[in-house]
This record gives structure tokens, sequence and C-alpha cells, in this order.
């Protein structure tokens, strides 16, 4: 390279370095307000953040075990419901016997078909 | 306290006196700093748009390093100008297919209408020279020419030997001169 040539060059870096790039306000604005928020969330206590409130289904949920406990629930529910709707042949003679009073006594053989009095005296 | 107040404080003190809470401080270092990192990403992308969003991007790196910058092993426009550099970087990489016709017009603040329109003719025919260079060849340039950084300052932003930056903006002028040659008349550069 020339004298000329490095002549020439600082010309145009002159010519540049008088050229400022003028930041907007708008730009401005952001930077502070980045460096205002950095602040803020450090001066933020960690425990500070609010709790969600808790509704009263879900207070009760929880406090029986969470939604499983309640899957648990309503299955035992819907299954007391089937019993007592179809109720097995045998209980129907047992409860008739103890809530009818009718001359027709219920006898242990009605129940027990293959116990014999006889061996129960012995 | 009075925003004149910090004038004289530097860039490291202000930036501890930010991390301490001072809002004032970071007034101070957005004011002081954004110009020039804004500046230096202007000349690498020669897109006035990025460059906005690289001086933000920057600076936010500055707000959040504040609580650990440890005085006395780095210069905070140093550290600014190796995070600008590269963002610059990242950006470029993805937008290799820019033209030279996309490059911005440099904002004029010279008196003198004649005076400033050959200013700016100059600085826009070097931003659009710039811009042919490889990508470490004109930041080293920039750095040193424009930016008016010493070579060991260079080494340090772009994690070089100051052997390599020498070599990095002696190719780059070279490159420079070679482009700008076929530009003298038109620039008023007289021959001789």
């Amino acid at each position: 390279m020339t004298d000329h040539d490095d002549f020439d060059l600082e010309l145009f870096f002159d010519a540049a370095q008088t050229q400022t790039a003028d930041a907007s306000t708008d730009l401005l604005l952001r930077i502070a307000g980045d460096a205002d928020a950095i602040l803020d969330a450090r001066d933020t206590p960690v425990g500070s953040t609010p709790i969600a409130k808790v509704g009263f289904l879900a207070g009760l949920v929880a406090m029986i075990g969470g939604w499983s406990a309640v899957a648990g629930v309503s299955t035992a529910a819907v299954a007391g419901l089937w019993f007592g709707i179809m109720a097995p042949t045998g209980v129907s003679a047992l409860t008739n016997g103890y809530l009818t009073d009718t001359s027709e006594t219920a006898y242990v053989s009605d129940y027990l078909p293959g116990f014999d009095l006889t061996d129960a005296g012995e | 306290m009075p925003f004149d107040a910090l004038d004289d404080v530097s860039n490291e003190a202000l930036l501890v006196l930010y991390a301490n809470g001072d809002r004032a401080a970071a007034r101070a270092l957005t004011m002081r700093l954004t110009p020039r990192v804004l500046g230096y990403a202007s000349r690498v992308l020669g897109d006035r748009a990025e460059a906005d969003d690289v001086a933000q991007e920057a600076m936010l790196r500055l707000w959040k390093i504040a609580p650990d910058w440890r005085q006395g092993e780095a210069k905070v426009s140093t550290w600014m100008y190796r995070v600008v550099a590269n963002l610059c970087t990242d950006r470029l990489r993805k937008k290799r297919s820019s033209t030279l016709d996309e490059v911005d017009e440099p904002i004029d603040e010279t008196p003198g209408v004649e005076a400033q329109m050959q200013q700016q003719e100059r600085a826009r025919a070097l931003t659009l020279a710039l811009a042919t260079l490889p990508e470490r060849q004109r930041e080293a340039v920039i750095l040193r020419h424009i930016e008016g950084l010493a070579n060991p300052e260079i080494a340090e932003v772009l994690d070089i030997s100051v052997e390599a930056v020498e070599s990095l903006t002696a190719r780059g002028k070279r490159a420079l001169a070679t482009v700008l040659a076929g530009q003298r008349e038109a620039l008023g550069i007289d021959h001789d």
C-alpha cells in the first residue's frame, strides 16, 4: 500500500467518525426499562409471590388424598348402590327372616342346606 | 442523585452502583454506552434496525452481569464491544444475503451543506466498502480506525492476538483502498 492510499483512507475514516449513530428516544427508554426490570425482579422477595387461593372443593379433595381418592370413594359408592338394588337371593331370605313378622319361620337349614340338626345335637 | 453528578464517575463504578440498586447509574450508563455500541453495531451490520436490537441486547447483558462484575479485571467498554462483536457475528451468519443497497444512510451532524454532503458520501462509501470485507477484518478495521481502540484492546474484544489484529487491519485497509480507489472522483478526492 502506498502513502497516498493511506491518506485517502484517513479521509474516509475521518468522515465516518463525524457520523454519529444517535440512539432514538425509544431505544434509550427500552434499555433503561430493561435496567429497571432487572432491579425490580431482583428486589422482589422470593416468598412474596402470592399463593393461589384454594377453593372449597379443591381443599376438600386435597384433604381426602387428592382426586385418586375421590375416584376410589366414587367407586365404592356406586358398588354400594349396586348391591342395594341387586341384592343376592340369600341375603333377601335372611333379611326377610328378620324383618317380617309372619308365621313362616326361617330355619338355619334354609340358609345352610347341608347342615344337619341331629349332628348339632351331638 | 443529580444526573450530572455521575458525569465524572467511571463506567466500572457506575456498574457497581447499578448493581447496588442505583437506577440513576443505569441511566448514566445508558446515555454513555448506547451511542458507542449502536455506532459499532451499525457499521458492522450495515442495518440500523438490527443494530438497535443488538445494542439493546448488549445493554441487557450488561445489566444482568452487573452483580457479578469484578472491578479491575476488564473495562466495561471493552466487554461491551466484545458482546456486540459476538452478537453481530451471530446475526451476520444468519443473513449472508444482504445487499449493499440496504446500507442505511449515515446520520449527519457536521456544519456546511457541501462539506456535510461530502462527509456523508465518504462515510457511506466507507460503510459500503466495509461490507465487502470478511467479517473479522471489518470488525478490526472499525474498532481500530473508527472507534479508536488500541490494538491490545481490539485483541481482547475479538479474542485474538495483537499480531492477528495487526494482520487483519492491514489486510482490511488494503482491501478498502482497492474498493474505494474507483470512487475517488465521485467522492471529491484528487488523484495526485
